[in-house]
Parts: structure tokens; sequence; C-alpha cells
């Protein structure tokens, strides 16, 4: 599988674990990810809370780069991710955003680019792919996996089949060997980029997600979004600190555990770069 | 010439204000043919129509022209006036100088104009008018109502009471429809119970009505007052007029299904009735298509019928069921490659079950305890059959005909009957007391075994007909072991398995210290090397040439053996035998990879060059292949390659009348079960040929029945549950002894693990109910039948269905075993409900101190998931929801999540308000977004718009007031009826105001959620008044139907029929025209018009390019003048 | 009879063929509603605009008359469930078939009215004459009197 591969600005930054798992990963699964030459912004966050037309216009733009590539366009941030989907069905779908973009890019863009999450691209590899690559099974490791919301929603963008029980994640992590968690908070909202202006929202619905998590039985959890990893893991100190809880969840990207699985090293899949130590975790399970 | 009279009307001022009436008049005299023209103050008014009358008499006026106000308001008037004086109401002309003139045109003298063309018009159209009469078709008087829930059953009744006969179609086993699942009904909170099932019993009663239950209306012809409409009556499996509902079938019937009735709540059996009040009162059995453990079986074993049986503990039914078609289960269930389990639908869910475990389970048991019912033969016959082998193929034959009362005799070749099953398969497989056990059962019917006697050695096919033999089946199976051809295969220690197997069950005194190397694949391989380990060879190898994947033994064999120690040395061939001083010393080997498939599809091995090498040996063992040996054909039985008997596939006939044959012998190496399926097939045959029915002719007789049934679906919520394990002896007893292996399950394993079968079929045919039932009205063999019934108008009725929730993925339907729908709620408060009236929480068992009602589910949604409409009903419902839990948990607390309360009705307001202020049900507006397990209960998270805050709600139990939704064939009902249904299915009414009860097909009529979402009164008050209508047209022995109708010149008719498809009514038929052309008679096609159906669009007048088809009432003719008429200046 | 003078002086001749059922109640309604709209339409009854043969079109252009509307109920309201589906792909044919005639397309339409239309079918009557009167007297298909 060859893929156009859209880092955007998180995955050399907050989540340059992400980045490295990510293509230890890919590389592991010989699918060929090809960096989107002369990408730009997503539009993700401060872009469409903004303007309207910048939230269209400039993944807009990346997506015509990929069409004139001849490749599917896949970003592992959901965010940037989300973006794309969604100017993509804005543009086959309305003759305005058509418009729009057109004027924006001063070349014509009218869609046709297959837009892929790292999750349903590592799933198209099958199952069997990942059973067959795992040399070291992940025993024993009971994870929520947490999709979030931009993953998913909404639907008639995304085309989930059920956004609100996601499962591909958690069959993935199953195949490499580990026991998913069955839990309801899958797709509940981290708090996402209200992380700054209303860090108490956050840290709220931080602490319900592990919460949920650990109720469900889970020992780490599993995610596929930057922002959510962030909140999930940075906040979580101080979240659980503030309801007087005091425990640990690590919180990984779903890559890094696909990359202990396949026996790759903790260095190229960034595990020392978690505010909640995960290493004690990967040791006391000998999958490092 | 024409006699026209034409009367202009001032209306007051209306006309007169703007249109010069006396200039009019004076226009309309110079017109041709009006012999006659005033103007009145009136016309509509009785001086007005007098006038009119007078001058027709007096002036003998053929045709009147009326220049007033729109047709649409007085046209019929004025017929009826004219009609009086003998003028044809057709003959009568109208022009609208009033709408479309004095009204609309301010200029005086321009209104005038206009009046004075509107005038010419009318009169050059009135000239062509011909006279027309309406025509009368009759009508059967007898009203057809399909579906058979509140709305029918009141629509039929109407209708029958009034005498009229009435038939009513309901595809279910019952009459009563969802009305008889609701407990109470709003806002009376009378049992729903008690006031329908009096009406269902009167409908049954009825002498006017002929109630058709479990029955479905496939096809509809005619038109109104003549319909034929085709029913398909489904096979109930049982005697509707004997069975007197007395339940002992359902008693002794050991499959279970969710039932229907209680929404999925409770389980019913395969034979059934839907609720104790059902009416008919009789029971049906539920069938899908043939399961398909059962679809795969060679033989057709009934595996869902003994596996249903031994769930419910009844093991030598069971085992009756099992011997029906195969006599020898404990032996299949040993030796059996079972591809029923591989075919297993559990498998789709779990893993499939182990279906031959619990056949052996069932033998060995029954066997045990003696308890086993023996079977009689039926009467003795007199000719006399010869079975040559005593493998089961042949025994099985010699079985089944031994019951049908054929003496037999089976010629055995070997010292001791049994074929491969005694000398192919080892004992620790297949111990010989069990073998021994069921040819003893042969033996006990009769049959008689002569061994050491081979044909074409000791005797030959003519002596079987000398000794006066009738018929002959010949199964004397594959024993010829192949050689692998490579040079030392003579050596002493190399040996063929088959001989090897049969040395050993021979109990031939053998001695293997050393090592021994088996050659192939197969299951013979793997016996013969596990054999071997138990004859104390040091170690074992099987030599393969492919991979294990491709190794056509049994797979959990191959398991085994390498168990035990056996070691696989794959992907490489024998090349030679090593020989030292003539015994066998090794093997030369080469090395293998796959490469292109072949035609077994199996990828072809080949050799690497120069990759040989030794494996030292002291034994050969060569299991590649087997072949029939069959000498004895000498040129009577025709042979095909590879020394195998011809036979014809259906009937075993081979070559030689009277001589069958099966089994290896014709198949080459196969299993057991197909050998028993070609014992049994031959019997049959032979049975046929014997009664003298040339089983050729017979050959239907004996294929394979047809696929029918209903397609099963497997249900979403199955559990998953572990497969029984087959406990085995452990290694370390295995050493040098040929103990039985596997152990067997004991009853318990075995009743589990039938437990976790799907029933496929829904009804197993274990035939149970036939013996449980006194009055012998179960009849599995029944078909459905077709009957065509005519009657004169058709009252749809067929309701809705709940939608379901499971789109609305933050529900949790179905993930959450405490959300439940509305419906499912209704079954739970019904007193004879799953919880006989208690409310309950699903997940504990126990009641709960909280409940949710969300509203709207799938109503008042334009998304995807949900449909626009407003279901009606679902806020009444849910009020009585309430309450009912306020009343029946003392002291728990009930929350309703609403977007609008909509209360239209009678007494409904009043019930909500006590709903609310009296009951104290909590009222939160506001759509709910997500439903989440939270502790032991769920968490409903909702905002309420009112407060404009989120709310987080901890409840015990979520119900859904889900949507009403048409059937999910509702459209394809309204293509059979030719009625127009709406976006989302429902039926649709010929005025949304005014006609609200009938179609636009004359002749049908709606009642109830057919038409849209209503409630109870309302459903019933519809279904009365379509009962009226129905009435009022079958009341009649005569219709009169419009003559506004097209007809055809058939002098002008091509016969091309572009009228045909362009008739939305289906009007235009085809009519052979016998003429005379030239003094030759021809017959052409032309069309012809079917006045009942045509409604008068004209639509075809403008297809038919020869301009044959014309409208009555507005010819191309009449038209024309019109166009022209209009048109002058 | 002469040309009625009015203001404009020449008045174009407007024949509209109305189905029963959904567009003849529409012209009612137009008046019923003191509607008013140029007297030169006159309008002729048909059961269904599904009934209007090509052929009655051009005969009305043939004796001179100087536009043609065709109305019916809206597409699915047919009360003959399907006529005016008909109606619509024949005329579709038809405006091309004047052109190649030489008669401009302009002075011919289609129009869908309900009986619940009045002012719509008051407005299409208006709209229809302006237009012609615009085109001027049909003059490329009549027959020379």
């Amino acid at each position: 599988m060859k893929l156009a591969y859209y880092p955007g600005c998180s995955l050399s930054s907050t989540a340059r674990e992400y980045g490295e798992s990510t293509e230890a990963v890919a590389r592991a699964l010989d699918i060929e990810l090809v960096q989107l030459p002369d990408w730009n912004c997503c539009g993700a966050t401060s872009a469409h809370s903004t303007s309207h037309a910048l939230s269209l216009g400039l993944p807009a733009r990346n997506l015509a780069i990929a069409k004139r590539a001849g490749l599917d366009l896949m970003a592992p941030c959901a965010a940037c991710y989300n973006r794309f989907a969604a100017t993509e069905h804005a543009v086959v779908n309305d003759t305005h955003t058509r418009e729009l973009v057109g004027s924006l890019l001063g070349e014509e863009y009218t869609g046709g680019v297959k837009v892929l999450n790292l999750v349903t691209a590592i799933a198209a590899c099958g199952e069997a792919a990942v059973t067959r690559r795992t040399v070291r099974p992940l025993k024993g490791i009971k994870v929520a996996c947490y999709y979030g919301c931009l993953l998913v929603r909404p639907q008639e963008v995304t085309g989930h089949p059920d956004p609100e029980y996601p499962e591909e994640m958690d069959r993935l992590l199953a195949a490499a060997g580990a026991e998913p968690v069955d839990w309801a908070y899958k797709t509940e909202c981290c708090g996402a980029s209200l992380s700054l202006s209303r860090t108490d929202i956050v840290l709220k619905l931080s602490r319900d997600i592990l919460e949920a998590a650990r109720e469900a039985g889970a020992d780490c959890i599993a995610t596929a979004c930057p922002l959510c990893q962030t909140n999930l893991d940075m906040r979580q100190p101080k979240a659980l600190k503030m309801f007087k809880l005091n425990y640990r969840l690590p919180v990984f990207f779903f890559t890094q555990l696909l990359g202990l699985g396949f026996g790759l090293g903790p260095g190229e899949l960034g595990l020392q770069r978690h505010s909640v130590d995960v290493m004690r975790f990967v040791r006391a399970r000998r999958l490092a | 010439m024409r006699r026209i009279g034409v009367f202009v009307c001032w209306c007051g001022a209306n006309i007169g204000g703007k249109v010069n009436v006396p200039a009019v008049v004076e226009a309309a005299r110079t017109f041709p043919n009006v012999v006659y023209a005033e103007d009145n103050k009136y016309t509509c008014s009785e001086p007005g129509q007098a006038a009119i009358r007078s001058k027709v008499t007096e002036l003998k006026l053929d045709r009147v022209v009326v220049a007033s106000c729109s047709p649409r308001m007085h046209e019929l008037t004025f017929q009826k006036t004219v009609e009086t004086v003998g003028v044809n109401p057709f003959l009568f002309e109208m022009a609208n100088i009033r709408e479309h003139c004095s009204w609309c045109t301010p200029d005086k003298a321009a209104a005038t104009e206009k009046a004075i063309a509107l005038v010419r018009t009318a009169v050059a159209k009135a000239v062509m008018n011909d006279p027309l009469q309406p025509f009368p078709i009759p009508v059967t008087p007898r009203a057809l109502v399909i579906g058979g829930g509140i709305a029918g059953i009141q629509a039929a009744l109407d209708v029958a009471d009034t005498g009229i006969e009435t038939v009513l179609v309901e595809r279910d086993p019952s009459i009563g429809g969802v009305m008889a699942q609701l407990d109470k009904t709003f806002p009376t909170l009378d049992c729903s119970a008690c006031i329908l099932t009096p009406k269902m019993v009167d409908l049954a009663r009825h002498p006017k009505v002929r109630l058709m239950s479990y029955a479905e209306v496939e096809e509809v012809k005619g038109f109104i007052g003549n319909f034929q409409v085709k029913v398909r009556r489904k096979a109930r499996y049982v005697d509707l007029k004997n069975c007197k509902g007395c339940g002992d079938c359902a008693a002794v019937c050991p499959v279970k299904v969710p039932s229907e009735y209680e929404a999925g709540l409770g389980p019913r059996t395969a034979i059934y009735r839907p609720f104790p009040q059902a009416v008919p009162g009789a029971f049906t059995i539920d069938k899908a298509e043939r399961p398909p453990c059962v679809r795969t079986c060679p033989a057709g074993v009934n595996a869902q019928g003994y596996v249903a049986l031994v769930s419910q503990g009844k093991f030598k039914e069971a085992l009756a069921v099992e011997k029906r078609q195969n006599p020898f289960p404990s032996i299949c269930g040993r030796v059996c490659n079972h591809p029923c389990e591989t075919e297993c639908n559990r498998g789709q869910v779990d893993v499939p079950v182990s279906i031959c475990a619990i056949k052996r389970f069932i033998a060995d048991t029954v066997y045990a305890d003696g308890s086993e019912e023996p079977v009689l033969p039926a009467s003795a016959k007199d000719e006399r059959v010869a079975v040559v082998g005593s493998g089961p193929a042949g025994l099985a034959c010699a079985h089944s005909l031994a019951l049908e009362g054929y003496p037999v005799t089976v010629f055995e070749a070997l010292p001791k009957p049994g074929g491969m099953l005694r000398y192919g398969i080892p004992e620790y497989r297949l111990p010989k007391a069990v073998l021994d056990r069921e040819i003893d059962q042969v033996r006990q019917l009769g049959v008689e075994i002569q061994t050491n006697a081979a044909l074409g050695k000791d005797f030959s096919l003519t002596d079987l007909k000398a000794r006066g033999y009738a018929a002959v089946f010949i199964a004397t199976g594959a024993h010829k072991g192949q050689s692998m051809g490579v040079p030392g295969e003579d050596a002493t220690g190399c040996v063929d398995g088959i001989t090897f197997l049969r040395d050993v069950g021979l109990g031939k005194p053998m001695d293997l210290d050393g090592r021994v190397v088996v050659v192939g694949g197969g299951n013979t391989a793997v016996d013969a090397a596990r054999s071997a380990l138990r004859l104390g060879a040091r170690d074992v190898i099987i030599l393969y040439r492919r991979t294990r994947a491709e190794m056509p033994a049994n797979s959990w064999e191959v398991d085994e053996a390498v168990h035990e120690g056996v070691k696989l040395h794959l992907l490489a061939a024998p090349v030679a035998v090593t020989v030292r001083n003539g015994r066998v010393a090794g093997l030369k080997c080469i090395r293998m990879e796959l490469g292109e498939p072949d035609a077994s599809g199996r990828r072809r091995p080949v050799p690497i060059a120069g990759s040989e090498f030794d494996l030292p040996a002291e034994y050969v063992v060569t299991a590649v292949s087997q072949s029939p040996d069959t000498g004895f054909a000498d040129g009577v039985l025709e042979l095909r390659r590879g020394g195998i008997i011809a036979a014809n596939p259906v009937t075993l006939q081979t070559s030689v009348p009277g001589v069958f044959a099966g089994g290896d012998a014709v198949k080459g190496p196969a299993t057991v079960v197909e050998a028993i399926a070609d014992g049994n097939r031959a019997a049959n045959a032979i049975g046929l040929y014997l009664r003298a029915e040339a089983p050729e002719a017979s050959a239907a007789a004996l294929a394979d029945q047809p696929q029918t049934g209903k397609p099963f679906t497997i249900p979403k919520d199955v559990a998953k549950v572990p497969r029984a394990v087959m406990p085995t002896l452990e290694l370390s007893r295995r050493r040098r002894n040929f103990t039985e292996v596997e152990l067997g399950l004991d009853a318990e394993a075995a009743m589990a693990e039938a437990a976790r079968c799907l029933n496929c079929g829904i009804c197993c045919e274990c035939r149970e109910c036939e013996r449980a039932c006194e009055p012998k009205c179960i009849d599995h063999s029944m078909q459905d039948e077709t009957e065509t019934i005519e009657v004169g108008s058709i009252i749809v009725a067929t309701g809705f269905k709940p939608m379901d929730p499971v789109a609305y993925g933050e529900y949790g339907y179905r993930r959450y075993p405490d959300v439940i729908t509305s419906l499912e709620f209704e079954r739970m408060c019904g007193a004879s409900g799953p919880t006989s009236g208690q409310i309950l929480r699903p997940s504990t068992g126990k009641p709960p101190h909280t409940v949710l009602f969300i509203q709207c589910v799938g109503s008042r949604d334009e998304g995807k998931r949900g449909h626009q409409y407003c279901s009606k009903t679902c806020c009444m419902y849910t009020a009585k929801h309430a309450e009912l839990v306020m009343d029946r948990v003392p002291g728990a607390t009930t929350y309703v999540c609403y977007m609008d309360v909509r209360t239209p009705g009678k007494g409904y307001e009043e019930f909500y308000r006590r709903t609310s202020e009296e009951y104290g049900a909590r009222y939160i507006r506001g759509r709910v977004a997500k439903v989440q397990p939270n502790g032991d209960g769920l968490r409903v998270r909702v905002e309420d718009t009112l407060a404009g805050r989120p709310l987080d709600v901890q409840v015990d139990l979520v119900v859904l007031a889900t949507a009403m939704e048409p059937q999910a064939d509702s459209m394809d009902l309204a293509r059979v009826l030719k009625v127009g249904y709406d976006a989302d299915g429902f039926f649709t009414e010929a005025h949304p105001k005014l006609r609200p009860v009938e179609t636009n097909t004359g002749g049908i009529f709606l009642a109830g959620t057919c038409q849209g979402p209503k409630d109870i009164p309302e459903t019933v008050a519809q279904a009365s008044a379509a009962a009226v209508k129905a009435v009022a047209l079958l009341s009649k022995d005569k219709l009169l139907a419009s003559p506004i109708v097209s007809y055809v010149n058939e002098t002008l008719c091509a016969g091309d029929f572009f009228c045909q498809p362009i008739c939305p009514y289906g009007a235009i038929e085809e009519k052979e025209l016998a003429e005379r052309i030239a003094g030759r008679p021809v017959t052409r096609k032309v069309a012809s018009v079917n006045t009942g159906l045509c409604q008068g669009c004209g639509a075809c007048t403008v297809a038919c390019r020869s301009g044959a088809i014309n409208l009555k009432g507005y010819t191309n003719e009449q038209l024309l003048a019109e166009v022209d008429a209009v048109c002058l200046k | 009879m002469s040309q009625v003078g009015t203001a404009a002086g020449w008045e174009p001749t407007i024949v509209a063929f109305c189905c029963n059922w959904c567009s003849y109640a529409g012209a009612d309604l137009a008046g019923i509603s003191r509607l008013a709209y140029p007297a030169s339409l006159r309008i002729i009854r048909v059961p269904c605009s599904g009934r209007v043969n090509p052929h009655f079109v051009l005969r009305a252009f043939q004796r001179g008359a100087d536009g043609v509307l065709v109305a019916g109920c809206h597409p699915g309201d047919c009360h003959y469930t399907t006529g005016n589906y008909f109606t619509r792909r024949r005329y579709l044919l038809m405006q091309r078939l004047l052109e190649y005639a030489g008669v401009n397309p302009g002075r011919f339409e289609v129009k869908w009215i309900s009986g619940s239309e009045g002012p719509k079918f008051a407005q299409a009557a208006r709209e229809i004459t302006a237009r012609v009167r615009a085109l001027g007297p049909n003059r490329e298909m009549r027959d020379e009197a």
C-alpha cells in the first residue's frame, strides 16, 4: 500500500511519538508513506474557528496536491483527518464550496481524493497482517480504545458505520494479542482545544474518561489523536489530583502498542516522551 | 344540421357587470347550428332552468349551450335539466364566462369579446358532441379485507354485519395484530385484550366472514366491483379443523425461538400458538429452510432433530431420529468426517456445535441402558436381495431393505463383516465391540451375513440370479492399495497401508521396533502411523509431498497423531526404497516445493533438483492411494477408469438391470457417511425396481428434495458459549495398546453442547409433536396452497411495524440490556407476559427504581436514521407507561424526555396532566444525547432545553418510544394493488381531506396505520368508514361507470400497442380480430379498452400513431373544433 | 370579427389547454379571487394535460394563435398518477419541433398549476401574453385565410 502522508503540525511537535511510531509501524507493515510535498496547515482549530473560508481552503490545497500525486491522503492526526474528510465531502456535495475553493486555490478542485485516518489505513491491511507481523503478542494487556470525536463524526462526513461504538482500533490491537475492554466512553469528548481556554472543563472530561476506562478494567488507554492523548496524558496528574484520585493510567498512541507487538524498540516508538511514565508498564509486561 | 339553443346568464352583475350580455346573445344567434339564443338573470335558478326546458321542447332543440359560471359549479345541474326533457346530458356544453371571463377581465369590451369567443367555442364543441350512455358494470358482492389487526377486524365485522360476504386474509397464524400485544389502552386504561378478544371471537364465529389466517395476497387482477385475488395459504402443518388447541404438541417440542408476540422477551416453541386467546386457536409449525447440517450430510441425517432432542434430555427419541437415515450412529459418532460441523451456522457466532460427539453420546447412552425402542420391519416380502460387501454401504442397504420386509443376504469376502470399518479403521478409533453391536442390530432384522464368500472367487453374479436373488447390490469397496511406483517397494518391511491396517485389524502379531516411515497424507496414512506407534515403533514419520494444509486426512486426526509423537516430514517425496540384503534400510527422498494448482485445486508439488536426501528406516508403509478391486466384473459389468463400477448416479443401477452398485466401488475411496448414503439410496432404488417401477422413471423420487421455506437469519444477540471438549485417553496409556482414545461426552456436557444449537431450521422435524397429538392433525408434508377469490372491493388494513432503534447507537439498544422498546415494555406489563405483569430490569430481574422514557425515537427526525413524521401515539402511551410504572413499582421515579407533548384527542390532555401533575412524572424537554452504563445502572445525558442546561440522569431502565413504520413490504403490496404510497411507504388516500379512506384505484379502501400513524380510536373509526364505502359499492348489483372512456377504431388500429405502456390503469388489452381480406380469413391483434379499468385520462389517444384510439367526450374532433373556434377572429 | 382594439392595439391570442383537475380549477380560483389577466388568453378544458396532442398545438398555431399554454397538475400530483410526466417529456420535444418548424419556441409553454394556485395562473397568463406580445403576431405558421 502506498499513501500520501500528512503529518500536520503535531506529529513533529506535541505528538512526536505519534509521528515516530506511525512511521515505524507503517514500515513494519510495508505501508509506503510518501510525505505530501509542500503541505500546509490543515485548517483545524484556529483557522476553522475564525474563518469558514480558510477551514475549507487550507485543507483543499493539500487535497489538490494529493490528487496531483494520484494517491489516497492519510492523516494520522484526527483533527487533520476530519478537516480533510469534511472538505472533501463539502467539495463533492456543494457547488458553492467548490466555487469558493476554486477561487481560493486559483485552480479547480472538484474532489476525488480518498481520505484515510491511520486506523482505517492499517485496518485496510487486515487484522491477519497485524497478527502475522506480531512477534511479541500484547498478552494480558487490557486496553481501552479511545477514538474521540473527530475520527468518527459526523457520520455523513466520515461515513463510519457506527460512530457511537467504533471497533476497528479494538480489532487491530486484539489482532496484536491485546485484550480491548468494552467501555462506553470510546467517543466521548476530551475537551479538545478548550485545554488552554477552559482547562477546568478539560480536567473534568479527562477525569471522566480515565475513570470510565479504569472501571471497565483497562490498565492502559490507546488513542489515535494527538489532542486527546495530550489531554489524557499531560493533564492526567492534575485531573486526578483535582478529584482526589491517585493512580496513573498509561495513555498510548495505538501505533505504539502495535509497535511493541511488532517487537520494535521503545526508542523507535518514542515511549520516553510520555508525561505519565509508560516504560515501567512496558517492562513489567516484558515488551521491552 | 344541429338545433342548438344558447342561454347566456347575467349571474346578476357577476357577469352582466362586465360582459355585454345582449351583445353575446346577438353574436350567438349568428353562429352556425344555433337556432335560438336568449339571456337569463340567473340561468341556474328555477325560472332559468324552466326556460331551457320549455325552449327545448318548443323548438325541438337537440343540443344546449349555457354560458355562465364554471362547469365545475353547475355542469351537473344543467345536464340534469336537459335530461328531463329528453336531451342526452353529454349533448350539453358550458361556456365559463364568469370565472374565466367577467371576473378576471377589467376591460368591458375585452370581456365581451372573450365571452363571445368562449360561447363560439362551446357551440363548436356541442356540434361535435355525441350522446353517451354511462355503462353498467356487474359487482361481485363480496369484500376482501387484508390484515387482521383491529382495523381489519372492525372493517370485516362492519361489512359482514350488513350481510355481505367478507374474506379476511391475515399473514400471521392469528388475527389481533399489535393491539393484541398491548396491556392497557389510553386514556381509559382499560385492558386491551378485554376489548379486542371478544371482537376476534365474533369475527371467527361470524357466518358471513371467511377467515384466511397464515395466508398472503400474492396477486390482484380485475377492477372495481370485479377483482380476482390470488391468495397463498402457507402450510401450517396442522389441520385447522381438527386441532383442539390442547397444546400437547408444544409441550413436547424441543425447539425454542424468540416469540414474536412477546416482542422477543420470551421464547416460543417451533410448533406454537402466538398467544392463548389466538384466533384461530389452532397451532402452527414454523419451518425455515433445511438447516445447513442436514443439507450438507450426504445421508441427509437430521442433525438438528437429534441435537434438539438431546438438549431436552430425550435421548432415545434422539436415537430414533438418527436412525431414520443412519443405522450406525455409534460408529459414525466416532469416525464420521462430519461435514455438518463445517457448515454449522454456530460457527459464525463462535464455534460449530459438536454434532458428531453428541451423536456418539446418544447411541452409546441409549444402547447402554437398553431403552431403545425397536423398529418393526414392514410385512415380509418374497423377493430376495443379495448384497455383496458388508461395509457401511452394504450394511446400510441391507438394513433399510430388511426394514421394508425384504429377505436380504450379505456376502463378505473377509472372515468378519464390516469392511473398511473393521479392516481399515484401527481399534483405538472404532472399537470392534461397537462395530459388532450395530452389525448385530442389522442381523436382528433378519439379514443373513455369509463371510469368507468373495464375489468372483466363491460365486458369480449369474450364480446369484440362479439362486433366485431378484436384485443385487454390489458394495465391495476399495481395498486395493496403490504402490508408489518407485524401485525397491517389494523389499521386506515395505507394505501398503491398506494391507498393513487389514493385518492389524485381523490381529496378526506384529512387533515393529525401529523407525517406520509412512508415505502419504490421507486418513489411511495417519491411521497407519498411529497404529505403528501402538505396535511399538521407536519413531514414526509421515512423509508427505505437500504441506500440512493440503493433507487430505481429517485435521483433528493429524493433530492427535502429532500429539502422540508422530513426526511430519512435509514437502518431500520418495524416490526409491533403499534395500539392504532384501530388507528395507531406508527411503531415498527428494524435497518438493509447491507450484501451480492442479485439477484438485491444490498446488502441485514439484521436486527441487539436487535436493535428494536419505531417510533411514526399518519399515515403510505406503499409503498413497487405494482403488476398488473389481476383477469379478469380467466384462459383465461396465467399468470406468480406475476399475470403478459404472452406475447411474441417481438410481445406482449398473449396466446390468437389477444389479446396483455403490460406495467406494463406485465412488473410489470416500467417507463412511457417503457409503451409508449410497446404501440407503440403493435400497430405495431396489425397492422401486422390485415393485416393478422402473428406477429411472422414479429418479425424481430418489433425487434430493429441493430447498424450500424462508431463509434463516442468525440472531444478533447470541451469547458466545465454549464448545464441549471431548475427553481423551492420556498419552501414557496409549502406548502398545489399542484402547479407544476418545472417551465420549457425559450427559451434562452433551446436553449443554446441544443447547448451543441455533435451530436454523426452526422446526427440527423430530416429529415428537406428531406422536403427542391425540387427534393426529399434524402433517409435516403439507404444502402451501394458492386460491383465487372473487371480490368486489378490497379494504387494506395491513398496519405498521415498530421501528428497530438499533440505528440510534447513542441509546445503546441491544448493547445494554436495560434499554428496551415501548412494545417490549408493553409485553412486560402484560399480565400473561414474560414477567407476568411485573416491571423488571432485564439485567437484574429486579424492579427499577427510576425509569426514563425517550420520546420520538425515529420520529420527527429529518436525519437519515429516522422519519420526519410524528408517530402520533407515543406521547400518550408513554404517559400511560409512566403511570403504569408508578402504579406497579411503589416509590419509583419516572422521567420523560420529550420534544413536544402532543395530546390531541378526547381525554388525552387530561390524562397527560394527571401523569405529570398527580403522578408526578418528570417531563424533561430535550432530546437525549447519550445513554451510558454507569455503576449498576445507566446514565442518560440530555439537555433540558427549558432550563438551558445539560443534565445527567441516573436510571435503572430506559424505554424507547420507537416510531411507527409501514410494514417492510408495504411497497410490494402497493404495487400488487396498484395503489399509491408516500415517501415513507404509507398508502396514500385519494384526497387528504375529503376522501381519506379511498385510494385512487376504484374499489380499494384504506383502514388504520397502513395509511399513516394513528391510535386505536382513529383506526377503528377509519375502519368503519372504509367498511361503509365498501358496502355502498357492494350493495349495488351494478355500477354506472362514467362513459368518458377511450374507445378503439379497430379498422385504424395498427396493433402496435403504443397505447399499452402509457396507460396507468393497464386498461388496454389485446384482442384477436378475425376478418376476411380478399376473401381470405386473417386474424390480427388490435387494442381493446377495458372500460371497467379506464379512467378517461386520454393519455393513450396521444400515444396512438394511427389515431385509432379516441376519448369519448373529449374526442380529437371535439377538441380540434374548439381550437378552430377559439382562434377565429 | 375584427380585432378588438385596446390601449396596446394588437393583442395576441393565447390558447390555454388546462387539465380539469388542477389548472382549470386554478383558473377558476384566479377568477374567484378577481385576479385580472389579459383577456386574450382563452381556456380549453381537457381531462389531463396528457390528453393534449401536439397536433392540437400545431393546429392552434395554424389557425393563427399567437401563443399556446399547456397547464397541468404538478409532477407527482397528477389525478391520473402519470399523465403529466408524459406531458413533460412530450413538450420538451415540442419546443424543438417548433423551433425546427420555424416557430419561435417562446410562443409555447408548459406550466404546472395546481387548483390552489390562482395567483400563479394569473401570473402565468400575464407572462406568456407579455412574451408573445413582444414576439408580435404569429406569421410563422398561420394558414393565410
